[in-house]
């Protein structure tokens, strides 16, 4: 059964539109499987023989081709990824509504392209990672006094990752400043309240947004589907951001130690 | 711990859950599901600390957790991912990576090793976990898929 490529047919723009979810996809933090799965299902609406999609952590490579005519195949590098569920969310409607014939190749592409609506302000996002730390200490086993101390802390770690998402500062760094920061305001405090805090506590509680629990789990179940390349970026993804982490939260510690003293 | 400590740190796992679902860009609709997801996974976690050591608790509590997101997922014709990484927040191991590299930096070797195991145990539970109810889920709609298949040809 050999199906004959229809000349009508927009080979590249379905190439286009496929990698373009992929994209989209695999910078916002979406698992491999469902981004090779998209991809493909995608490519799949041509109806020519070979199509086929492979993601990893850092770049998609896609390929489609028939007998006669030439193989497309195109590879893009993903260099940036920041979790955006919106947009995994977004893109998986787009092609869930391709698929089931509710929307043309050429709108699907322009609705892929212009995905980028804003849901939440700044201010917003920042006042909810405030509320999440401050919220997150009761759960690790804090107290109301650690509730206290941490008003401080969270404020100075939003206003970091305010600024360094304003000035694009690599993720690696903005790990590293907004930790030694953190670091620091606790041993200011530890020093200066005269109620007892437990510093263990609340620095793990303001870290928690940065930490790559995340990352590592999803790294695991990457290795469990197969996704050997994916899984193994992944889990040294986690260790790497945690590295530089701990070094930011040593630093400050120290720093913080001998400012005070 | 008794049941109103618990009903309390469910409430605050709730609202914990709603704000990092903001700040991971969350579909506004979407929003209090995975909130609740977390809250209600959270408490089974400590229901289940009360019987079981950190790990089987964290099993429990995320298989509890990939079961209520698949259903949300279906419901609301989501990809499940959107109610995993919020909910999952409060159980995966973040702290852990940290504490086994810190202890690592500051060359206590014996507690960066224990920290290290531990981590991976959580990650590997909560891992296994869904692995687990995805393949659980995805033999359902093969089966249901099957039968509407055989439905259709008679």
């Amino acid at each position: 059964m050999t199906v004959t490529p229809n000349p009508e047919m927009d080979f590249e723009l379905y190439m286009d539109t496929a990698v373009l979810a992929g994209q989209i996809m695999l910078e916002s933090n979406a698992e491999t499987y469902r981004v090779e799965e998209t991809v493909t299902r995608i490519l799949n609406e041509t109806g020519l023989q070979m199509t086929d999609a492979l993601a990893l952590t850092t770049g998609l490579v896609a390929t489609l081709d028939s007998p006669n005519m030439h193989a497309i195949t195109v590879v893009k590098r993903i260099t940036e990824r920041t979790t955006n569920l919106n947009r995994v969310s977004r893109v998986n409607a787009v092609s869930r509504n391709f698929v089931e014939g509710r929307l043309n190749i050429q709108e699907a592409y322009d609705a892929l392209q212009n995905i980028d609506e804003i849901q939440y302000s700044g201010r917003q996002k920042s006042f909810a990672l405030i509320g999440f730390i401050q919220l997150f200490i009761f759960l690790m086993g804090g107290t109301f006094y650690d509730f206290l101390a941490m008003i401080p802390v969270s404020a100075a770690v939003s206003f970091v990752l305010h600024i360094a998402a304003k000035w694009k500062i690599r993720p690696f760094i903005q790990n590293m400043v907004s930790s030694f920061v953190i670091a620091v305001l606790t041993a200011f405090l530890l020093e200066l309240l005269t109620f007892p805090i437990q510093p263990d506590t609340i620095i793990i509680s303001a870290i928690m947004p940065l930490l790559p629990g995340t990352i590592l789990t999803n790294g695991i179940r990457d290795t469990f589907r197969g996704d050997y390349m994916s899984g193994a970026a992944k889990i040294l993804e986690a260790f790497v951001i945690a590295v530089f982490i701990a070094i930011g939260i040593g630093a400050g510690l120290v720093v913080g130690g001998e400012v005070i003293r | 711990m008794n049941l109103p400590n618990i009903m309390v740190e469910m409430v605050v796992a709730f609202v914990a859950v709603y704000f990092i679902a903001i700040t991971l860009e969350a579909p506004k609709r979407t929003l209090s599901y995975g909130a609740l997801a977390g809250s209600l996974g959270w408490g089974v976690y400590l229901v289940g600390l009360s019987f079981l050591d950190i790990v089987g608790a964290t099993f429990l509590a995320s298989l509890f957790i990939a079961w209520i997101a698949h259903l949300f997922a279906r419901f609301l014709k989501t990809p499940v991912t959107i109610y995993f990484i919020p909910a999952f927040i409060a159980l995966v191991p973040g702290a852990g990576v940290y504490q086994s590299v810190y202890a690592f930096i500051n060359k206590e070797y014996a507690e960066a090793q224990q920290h290290l195991v531990l981590t991976l145990q959580i990650s590997g539970a909560i891992a296994l976990a869904i692995f687990i109810v995805d393949s659980l889920f995805g033999l359902m709609s093969r089966i249901k898929a099957s039968k509407a298949q055989k439905h259709s040809a008679e």
